[in-house]
């Protein structure tokens, strides 16, 4: 046994592709952790004086703007995550109860929607609703699908994994082997595509804000802020909100891409 | 690094090499080696995983793995390499990519380049029917792509071929074949070609030569292993018995919505007895892992009867009656689990990613031994892990944190926790090579014979499998078809499939034709009736039972006795 | 048109025919203007005028710079592809039809910033996958065999790359297709109602925010029926390019 510390030259390990997506994702956490700060920070740029946002210069309105989107965004992003969770775990269920016919379907049917263009129902439900939480349901609904999708994927790979044969030939009942085995195996692949709302959520709430469906004036949303200020040809106004809902994107595809990134073995 | 043919060479040969000195980083995979391939000459060289043989053809070839420094000389004539794997594009049909080897090498045309390679094809021993250029490689049987590899080669007509691990993965019968087809058109038309690969790949046979590949020199291969560790000892009595096991699996149903199954394991009857070693042997799809999981009802059979010690384990393990779902040991299934243990294939992927080793040895030991105090628990996996050739420190590792080799012997270390008396091995040393796969089966047969276990080895290696064991069954298509005690498997087998298999094993020509037919579209009657010498057309007819032609030796062949010229 | 094109057009039928023959014909019953069906099949062409062709050169640029970069990345093409990559989630569609809205705005020309504005999204897309998978078929993984192989057996860089390497990189492409129409759909909403073009995603907005249910939900029935029919587009694309599907014509009876 002394070669153990020589890795095959054969099959080398591929290098630190995980590793960088795994850098990517915290650095995406960082910068949305800063934004967040920096928003909740905000009034307090305002001199102590009441604030308005369209009194004050276009950084410290912009991230006034960004409270309204980034928490709104949390919302619909736990929503959705829940939701898509909800839906594959349903389906995996189905599979062991009823058949996997029935688990089949109920996944077929997220994969059809997921190819839908669920986004545009955000605008719509803006502007013939009223309430903000009937939109943060319809914006969650736009992301459940592919957070479905991917979860069951997932869940129906770990389903056939042989360390689950391996803790029943050591006695264990079911109960025990989901409680033991397949539960902790599962929170972070499924974390994962939860995540993978997030970004969705955020685009789908900038987008239907943009056209000015989106959350109502009070609320504050980059989105609305980048729509108005393309509509009157404002430059100045349109760059600090742009930057900020690009950044804020990146940094969520980032948090998805490196959850996906760090859990899956090297 | 003498070699005799360095000395009176007179016209240079197609490779040489002069102190041919190969690093990676700071760490030497080969030092100063001096070799000389003549014309027609088919050398192999042995070396297990990570030695340096991919590199070594690489240097050879001019084409160095990124991060290999080369010093010293090496000449080589107009090559060929057959890289790793034998991947070509995945999706573009084979036809095109062989025109395009033959085509750039000879200046031909598509349809002469198709001639040429038909002709290759030919050598290979491929029949006509078989012949299915316009697929893509993936959509086609490995076997016939490696095939294709070769023909594509015996096409060009390079003077030197370099083949890194060729026809890997196919079963030993099928890669026999085609190798020796190689070696003789290597011989035949003054091609020097060397053979790199794992030492249990049996490159050995068809070469002239072999040179193992050990602590970065090029020696002369040490001879594997043929006689038992230790002198068996006889076994006791019968306790695990398995009758009329067979295992079917649902399809979809029909076009008139029948149901449909596809059966894998026929009505399988074996005995197991103390201190007994039973090597089930057999190639891809001869369902000798579904038999050992079907023995251990994981999942269990979809017909039959397991019995271990009086007790019927699939009555055990079907869902319980209403109100004793929570007695701990229903239907005494957790008592058989604490008996019969398993080895899996991939022992690295047998553990919870999420547990350390440890935990996971507590764990078994939490449900399989409750009369083992929890205090006392670690001793013994401290015990079992020393005893399965590991530190007991390896108690506090994660899964992902094992090389192949320590993840097999952690899942014997498992095995044995419980203190059980049959072991149920699938292929448990198929992911190793060479003095890897060697100290695993040593240690298994150590422990074996420690603590008097039962063991079970399904095995596609025929020699390997029958050298430790009692007993041997070769299964072919769900079907016993032949079983005997090992001796006289290892001298004299009786089935021409068993004798295929020996030949396989000693690197000799096997005596079948063509690859073993899909579970999906196996030929009435004898299952090996288009691949074997013996078969007339009764084989067609009725599928060959078994009957005894010896004391203790089952054979299922109609024409057994007949010989292949008859 | 190439044959898997009309396969894969004849199988969407049911799904991107009838959904905007229904959101058509919807529209002509409950929608409140007189001449909505008109309008609507008017606004399908237009959208599917603006998405079509961003789509086909974006994917295709994407593509082949994302396949530079893991072959050349310090070169011109190779930067532009790594920067294409990176760059991916950074630039969704609808801010970049702001953006465009505001360049209008300043008196720039609509229509070639309308398909720059949603071309960029697909070639961002389409390189974020085709770089890595390039990289993992000229790497020495097993992914890399049959670049590998193909240099054991002597043929030369550009065969290699171009019949080797560069199909594992389109693959995931293509099959990344469905997300790129998606965001192309998303785009192009937003580009029609900030550019007042007279696509069906403005007709939509505008019916939203009359908040007009009867004007809205025919427009977006009709729309998930021209995603399904570019998405049908992109796979018979797939079928069309992939060699495996070139195959028995080269060689009469050998």
């Amino acid at each position: 046994m002394a070669e153990y510390d020589q890795p095959p030259l054969s099959h080398p390990v591929p290098p630190e592709t995980p590793r960088a997506g795994f850098a990517r994702g915290l650095s995406g956490a960082a910068i949305l952790a800063a934004l967040a700060l920096a928003c909740a920070a905000a009034p307090l740029m305002a001199d102590g004086s009441a604030v308005h946002r369209l009194d004050a210069d276009p950084v410290a309105a912009a991230l006034l703007d960004g409270r309204g989107s980034l928490s709104f965004a949390l919302l619909a992003a736990v929503l959705g995550g829940l939701l898509g969770i909800g839906w594959a775990l349903l389906a995996g269920m189905l599979g062991t109860l009823v058949g996997s016919r029935a688990e089949r379907r109920t996944i077929a049917a997220a994969q059809r929607m997921a190819g839908w263009p669920l986004a545009l129902l955000v605008p719509l439900a803006g502007g013939l609703t009223g309430p903000v939480w009937l939109l943060a349901l319809v914006t969650a609904l736009t992301a459940a699908p592919a957070v479905a999708v991917l979860a069951h994927a997932e869940l129906s790979g770990l389903m056939r994994a042989e360390f689950l044969t391996a803790a029943r030939a050591a006695g264990l009942p079911e109960g025990e082997v989901v409680r033991r085995h397949l539960i902790p195996n599962l929170t972070r692949p499924l974390l994962a595509a939860g995540v993978l709302a997030l970004p969705r959520v955020l685009a789908a709430e900038s987008f239907a804000s943009l056209l000015g469906l989106g959350l109502p004036p009070a609320l504050g949303s980059w989105g609305a802020s980048v729509g108005l200020a393309a509509r009157l040809g404002d430059p100045v106004a349109f760059v600090p909100p742009a930057l900020l809902l690009a950044l804020a994107l990146w940094a969520a595809c980032a948090i998805a891409d490196g959850m996906a990134a760090g859990h899956r073995k090297p | 690094m003498t070699d005799a043919s360095v000395l009176g060479a007179a016209k240079p040969a197609p490779v040489e090499t002069e102190a041919l000195t190969l690093m990676l980083g700071d760490r030497v995979l080969l030092d100063r080696a001096t070799l000389r391939v003549e014309r027609g000459q088919v050398l192999a060289i042995t070396g297990g995983a990570g030695s340096g043989k991919t590199a070594l053809l690489g240097a050879l070839a001019g084409q160095l793995p990124a991060g290999v420094d080369m010093a010293g000389g090496a000449r080589i004539d107009g090559h060929l390499l057959i890289a790793q794997g034998g991947r070509l594009a995945p999706r573009r049909p084979l036809a095109l990519q062989v025109a395009e080897v033959v085509g750039h090498h000879l200046g031909l045309d598509l349809r002469s380049s198709l001639r040429r390679m038909a002709d290759g094809l030919d050598r290979m021993g491929i029949p006509a029917a078989a012949r299915r250029f316009d697929l893509p490689p993936e959509q086609l049987p490995e076997s016939l792509r490696w095939a294709c590899l070769f023909a594509m080669a015996v096409a060009v007509g390079p003077a030197v071929l370099l083949a890194d691990a060729p026809a890997a993965g196919l079963d030993p019968t099928v890669r026999l074949r085609l190798l020796h087809r190689l070696a003789d058109w290597a011989r035949a038309d003054g091609v020097a070609l060397i053979l790199a690969g794992r030492p249990e790949d049996g490159l050995a046979g068809p070469a002239d030569r072999v040179l193992a590949l050990r602590r970065a020199r090029l020696l002369p291969a040490n001879p594997a292993r043929t006689e038992p560790l230790t002198p068996l000892e006889p076994p006791g009595t019968a306790r695990l018995h398995a009758r009329g096991v067979g295992m079917s699996y649902p399809l979809a149903p029909g076009p008139r919505g029948e149901a449909r199954s596809l059966a894998v394991l026929h009505g399988i009857d074996l005995d197991l007895r103390t201190g007994e070693t039973l090597a089930l042997l057999g190639e891809t799809g001869s369902a000798k892992a579904t038999l050992a999981r079907s023995l251990l009802c994981l999942p269990p059979p979809t017909a039959g009867a397991v019995v271990w010690m009086g007790r019927d384990l699939m009555a055990a393990t079907a869902p319980p009656a209403t109100g004793d779902a929570n007695d701990p040991d229903r239907g005494g299934l957790r008592r058989a689990r604490r008996d019969l243990q398993p080895l899996f294939p991939d022992p690295a992927a047998s553990f919870d990613p999420a547990m350390t080793l440890g935990a996971q040895f507590g764990l078994v030991l939490e449900s399989l031994r409750p009369d083992i105090a929890a205090d006392r628990r670690d001793h013994r996996i401290d015990e079992a892990l020393e005893e399965a050739g590991l530190r007991p420190e390896a108690a506090l590792r994660w899964p992902s944190a094992l090389s192949v080799a320590e993840a097999a012997h952690a899942g014997l270390a498992r095995a044995i926790l419980s203190e059980p008396r049959v072991l149920v091995a699938d292929e448990p040393a198929s992911s190793l090579s060479a003095e890897e796969r060697e100290t695993f089966l040593d240690t298994l047969m150590a422990v074996r014979d420690r603590r008097r276990l039962s063991l079970v080895l399904a095995t596609e290696r025929y020699d390997e499998g029958l050298r430790d064991a009692h007993r041997g069954v070769v299964m072919l298509a769900g079907r016993v078809v032949e079983s005997a005690d090992a001796g006289t498997l290892r001298t004299a087998p009786l089935h021409p499939y068993s004798r295929a298999m020996l030949a396989a094993a000693h690197g000799e020509r096997p005596a079948l034709q063509g690859d073993a037919p899909s579970a999906f579209a196996q030929p009435a009657g004898c299952p090996l009736r288009r691949r074997c010498p013996l078969a007339r057309e009764f084989c067609a007819q009725a599928v060959p039972t078994l009957e005894e032609v010896a004391p203790g030796h089952h054979v299922a062949c109609h024409y057994w006795d007949t010989p292949a010229d008859g | 048109m190439p044959r898997p094109v009309i396969r894969r057009l004849i199988d969407a039928v049911p799904t991107a025919v009838l959904p905007m023959v229904a959101g058509v014909g919807l529209s002509a019953l409950v929608a409140p203007q007189p001449d909505a069906a008109m309008a609507l099949l008017r606004g399908l062409m237009v959208t599917l005028l603006l998405t079509l062709p961003s789509l086909a050169v974006g994917t295709a640029l994407g593509t082949l710079a994302g396949s530079w970069a893991a072959v050349a990345p310090r070169s011109a093409g190779g930067l532009v592809g790594r920067l294409l990559a990176g760059a991916g989630p950074l630039l969704p569609g609808f801010l970049l039809a702001a953006l465009a809205a505001l360049a209008v705005r300043a008196g720039a020309s609509a229509a070639p910033l309308g398909w720059t504005a949603l071309s960029i999204p697909a070639a961002c897309q389409a390189a974020r996958l085709a770089r890595p998978a390039m990289g993992r078929a000229l790497g020495p993984g097993p992914e890399g065999g049959a670049v590998r192989m193909a240099r054991g057996l002597g043929l030369d860089e550009r065969t290699v790359l171009r019949h080797h390497a560069l199909p594992q990189a389109v693959a995931p492409v293509m099959g990344g297709l469905r997300a790129a129409v998606l965001a192309a759909m998303v785009g192009a909403v937003a580009l029609e109602s900030l550019l007042d073009l007279p696509g069906a995603g403005a007709l939509m907005v505008d019916a939203a925010r009359a908040g007009s249910a009867a004007g809205a939900v025919p427009v977006l029935v009709a729309l998930g029926g021209l995603t399904a029919l570019l998405n049908a587009l992109g796979l018979g694309v797939r079928d069309w390019i992939d060699p495996a599907n070139h195959s028995s014509t080269p060689y009469e009876g050998a």
